[in-house]
């Protein structure tokens, strides 16, 4: 069983109750991959590379929480494929410049000049959400 | 602009925020890099790699902080981290903020920019930079779940392909998206039995033309879910 229920922002729904787990059969294995966002299946609880797995009720739950950390090559250059350009073009720009010209740089930004300005992660806090730097980039 | 790279400091972080390639793009941009000594040696990169296409190597996450104008990271700053951090400073990587309050408060007070890569979203909603890791997990999923279902790791002993005349395993994968979209392709690849559940049905449509034949592509609702659950009776 593959956990693979990723919300972008929010909790991921459970879909699977302890006593769901009766129906496996012994030494059944669960990856629960949405256990970042608090995974999708009752049992599961975060767990590391050094101890990657525990068992309940006979199946084997597996809730590694960075798993792409654990193949670190092929990981860091899928990542750095896909910031690269972006690096380059903040770098090339400057940050206002690029959050102006480029709407999903101007979305990146979660924090300027000692200000929330990701309405999600203000409102998560109750913390003040910031709308001057949106506002500039208007303007300007 | 000084782009300055920290050797990650989290546990099991084996990752590198910048290649090599990375280096000489910059340069060749007219920027300048800062990397710290083995910042690459999780990854099989070594500081020779970096230093032979112009970068300038120091041999602490202090002189990275303190020189560069954008520090680009893969994990989020960890405490240790919070101090060096410099009012203006651009820092580029995953933070994953709203699930962190302390470092929120701190990075804000800090007078930073905070450019994360989990929000950096295209027009159509999309996540380009979240992507590369959901397919790296949704793979990665099926070589750990045909690891631990070997007896000695506590599984049931099944081999996930089976052989000729025996049954390979069943997986049920929850979540067409991009992760399980990932682990149904390499589960079919092994040639276990793959069940494939999700809600939306235009993605389930396009799933159902592109996934081959091992893959069932099944409406997910709680009944299904219990069915795939017990599976067939071996």
């Amino acid at each position: 069983m593959i956990g693979a229920v990723l919300i972008p922002g929010a909790k991921a729904p459970r879909l699977i109750e302890k006593e769901d787990l009766a129906r496996m059969k012994p030494g059944s294995v669960i990856i629960d991959v949405a256990i970042d966002q608090g995974g999708c299946i009752a049992t599961s609880r975060p767990t590391s590379h050094s101890e990657p797995t525990f068992v309940i009720n006979d199946v084997v739950h597996y809730c590694v929480t960075n798993m792409p950390g654990a193949v670190g090559r092929t990981s860091t250059y899928a990542l750095c494929n896909v910031t690269l350009p972006w690096l380059l073009e903040i770098a090339d720009r400057g940050i206002e410049q690029a959050a102006r010209e480029l709407p999903p740089v101007g979305r990146a930004i979660n924090l300027f000049g000692g200000e929330v300005t990701n309405r999600a992660v203000a409102e998560t806090f109750g913390l003040k959400y910031s709308t001057s730097f949106a506002d500039s980039l208007k303007k300007s | 602009m000084i782009v300055g790279v920290p050797r990650e400091i989290k546990q099991d972080e084996y990752r590198v925020a910048l290649l090599p390639v990375g280096v000489e793009e910059l340069v060749r941009h007219g920027h300048q890099v800062v990397v710290e000594a083995g910042a690459g040696l999780g990854s099989g990169l070594a500081d020779h790699d970096y230093l032979r296409h112009g970068c300038e190597m120091v041999s602490s996450a202090e002189e990275v902080f303190a020189k560069a104008d954008l520090v680009i990271k893969v994990k989020e700053p960890l405490p240790s981290e919070w101090p060096m951090i410099r009012d203006g400073q651009i820092l580029f990587t995953y933070f994953h903020f709203a699930a962190d309050r302390p470092l929120t408060e701190a990075l804000r007070d800090a007078g930073c920019t905070a450019v994360a890569y989990e929000t950096l979203a295209d027009d159509r909603g999309r996540l380009p930079l979240l992507t590369p890791m959901s397919e790296v997990a949704g793979r990665m999923s099926i070589q750990e779940g045909a690891k631990y279902l070997e007896r000695p790791q506590m599984g049931r002993g099944i081999l996930l392909g089976g052989v000729p005349g025996v049954a390979p395993a069943n997986i049920t994968i929850l979540g067409g998206g991009v992760v399980g979209a990932n682990a149904a392709k390499i589960a079919a690849g092994f040639n276990a039995n793959v069940g494939l559940l999700d809600i939306n049905m235009d993605r389930l449509r396009y799933l159902a033309d592109v996934m081959p034949p091992n893959v069932d592509v099944l409406f997910s609702d709680r009944h299904t879910i219990r069915d795939q659950l017990a599976g067939p009776t071996w």
